[in-house]
């Protein structure tokens, strides 16, 4: 079992934490450029005070920024585009699909205000349906960290990467980290098994890690031991982890932030049922619906997938 | 500027080209009249201007060309061909078959001496920018050439990437628009059926790009537009606006929507090629 933090417990925001590891990589990486439709001043101020002069603000154009960075990487640089996911993978998806990942252009992505993680915005800033975009490109490498500092790894991981890489970074302030050390193997399609438990499985990626982590720690002290997965890499799927569990405990539920009915958890249904392991699936995520305002936990109890969710589809699918 | 020998001598080569075009389309369905309309520009870039390495597609100081229009894949394939990039023959034979290097959108997975894969309209222009930003960061002093339909510039990405390329100062990047005034469906301007673009190079000064409108079929203009480049370490990215005539060069598919795209019969290709031989 790796040793985890309770909900709430120690908070952690991605963004200022990648401020400071694309400052120093832009001293590291002389190919290295963040292209951004106006989106750097207010996520990366120290990149901004050092390193300006790598920072190719493109305006709020999320198209031209995409495919100024496809040219740029055919060039030899490397691009990481930022930007708030909603524009990112769905205003600009055709150049991401066709100038990146058909041409297999070494370009990468960092998305932020992903699912409804940023709850006050509304349903026209909400990315619920960016991982099922993005990963239906041949190419694609699709990271969502299950914890703040997790985006670290994967910004170096998909650096070493000749290829494209989409990065899901929740909101990027205030998340629960789950981690007490960052002293674990990260591996691009390998989930991490964070606990072990032999009634049910919890699948979870991105910032629902925590919830579903926390969940488990209270189904514990009910009687009910959860298995808990990060499963940090979307695409590829580790299907072999998928299939273990499937085969070994029967019971999965999984947990996204992200609508359920094309994210994560019909992945993993589809690997069990091509596989055809008798194993029961319950998917928690967003409904097919456009959620309204309000704050993240909110929205978690309306839609079902927060703690007490999770508990819930854990005890009913134990039964 | 170039001699009348040389003058002569591409317009020899453009005549070729629009009749290796026409043989083409007695083969497989193409765009013809888009790609009749750029041919003599094409015919400049590849045979006159662009400093390029047919051997060494990926020789650092070449210039780089981009074909946004994708769709004008028999014309920019008959150009690379006449370069020694390609062999014809094996465009004629393979053209559009399970497996070939030649479809009707230019492809650089499938040929790799092609700068980029294109056919979805609008996106040329800003990776040419991209590129041309790249050109400029490590000091290369290349220039970027993009070749865009007129129709293709109500694509908004166009505008997103013309703002860019004169915000960053991109004196390397070259546009060149094959002003046909003829989209797929109907004339750009004074037809209740087409998206007007007049006043079409104000559009590109309020844009803050220098701006040249040629008659985009007389070859002494083309080359001294190429000749008076602004150098490629300038600071205003430049676009050539070529007026041209869909299907030029020959009669009876000439400013016809219609002949958009489409293949000959034997007959048809006959009387391309004695139309074709009329305007020598």
């Amino acid at each position: 079992m790796i040793e985890t933090y309770n909900l709430g417990e120690c908070i952690r925001s991605a963004r200022p934490i990648m401020d400071e590891v694309i400052m120093e990589y832009t001293k590291q990486n002389d190919k290295f450029y963040l292209i951004s439709p106006d989106m750097t001043r207010a996520a990366f101020p120290k990149f901004m005070n050092t390193c300006s002069d790598r920072n190719i603000n493109v305006g709020i154009a999320e198209t031209a920024a995409v495919d100024i960075a496809s040219g740029m990487a055919l060039e030899g640089f490397l691009p990481y585009v930022y930007g708030m996911s909603a524009f990112l993978s769905m205003r600009s998806f055709e150049a991401i699909r066709t100038n990146v990942g058909y041409q297999n252009h070494n370009v990468k992505f960092i998305a932020c205000n992903t699912g409804v993680s940023l709850g006050m915005l509304g349903s026209t800033h909400y990315a619920m349906e960016d991982l099922a975009l993005v990963s239906t490109i041949p190419n694609m490498t699709v990271i969502c960290p299950g914890d703040p500092d997790q985006t670290v790894k994967a910004f170096y991981a998909a650096a070493e990467i000749d290829g494209p890489v989409y990065i899901r970074m929740a909101n990027g302030k205030n998340e629960s980290a789950v981690y007490k050390s960052q002293d674990y193997e990260f591996k691009i399609g390998k989930g991490i098994t964070i606990r072990e438990g032999e009634d049910l499985a919890l699948i979870a990626c991105g910032v629902m890690v925590s919830y579903a982590n926390e969940a488990a720690k209270r189904l514990a002290e009910q009687g009910i031991n959860a298995t808990v997965i990060d499963m940090h890499t979307i695409k590829p799927l580790d299907e072999e982890l998928v299939l273990k569990v499937a085969k070994n405990i029967g019971k999965i539920v999984t947990v996204e932030d992200h609508f359920k009915a094309c994210g994560l958890g019909t992945k993993v249904a589809s690997i069990v049922a091509e596989a055809g392991i008798p194993c029961k699936v319950k998917k928690l995520g967003i409904p097919d619906m456009y959620p309204g305002f309000g704050p993240f936990k909110d929205h978690l109890e309306f839609m079902g997938y927060g703690t007490e969710g999770i508990i819930d589809a854990a005890k009913e699918i134990v039964k | 500027m170039a001699d009348i020998n040389k003058i002569q001598e591409l317009k020899d080569q453009a005549y070729q080209m629009r009749q290796m075009i026409a043989r083409l389309a007695r083969k497989v369905d193409i765009h013809i009249g888009g790609d009749l309309s750029m041919t003599d520009m094409m015919t400049a870039i590849y045979m006159y201007k662009m400093r390029k390495d047919p051997q060494n597609v990926k020789w650092p100081g070449r210039d780089r060309f981009l074909l946004s229009k994708g769709h004008g894949a028999g014309c920019l394939y008959v150009a690379m061909a006449m370069a020694g990039y390609d062999d014809l023959d094996e465009i004629y034979e393979t053209y559009g078959k399970f497996g070939s290097r030649y479809g009707a959108h230019p492809c650089k997975v499938q040929n790799p001496a092609l700068e980029m894969s294109s056919g979805s309209l609008g996106h040329g222009l800003a990776l040419g920018a991209g590129m041309a930003l790249a050109g400029k960061l490590k000091k290369e002093d290349h220039y970027v050439f993009v070749m865009l339909g007129d129709a293709e510039c109500a694509e908004g990405s166009v505008w997103e990437a013309a703002l860019s390329a004169s915000n960053f100062k991109l004196g390397n990047l070259v546009a060149f628009v094959d002003r046909n005034k003829m989209s797929l469906s109907a004339p750009t301007e004074d037809s209740p059926n087409g998206m007007k673009m007049e006043p079409f190079a104000d559009k590109w000064r309020a844009f803050g790009w220098n701006v040249k409108v040629i008659d985009g079929h007389n070859m002494e203009e083309i080359v001294e537009a190429l000749d008076n480049l602004p150098a490629e370490d300038s600071d205003v990215p430049t676009v050539i606006i070529g007026n041209t005539i869909k299907g030029k060069g020959i009669d009876f598919i000439e400013n016809l929507a219609q002949w958009h795209n489409g293949t000959f019969d034997d007959e048809q290709l006959e009387a391309a090629l004695k139309s074709l031989e009329k305007t020598r």
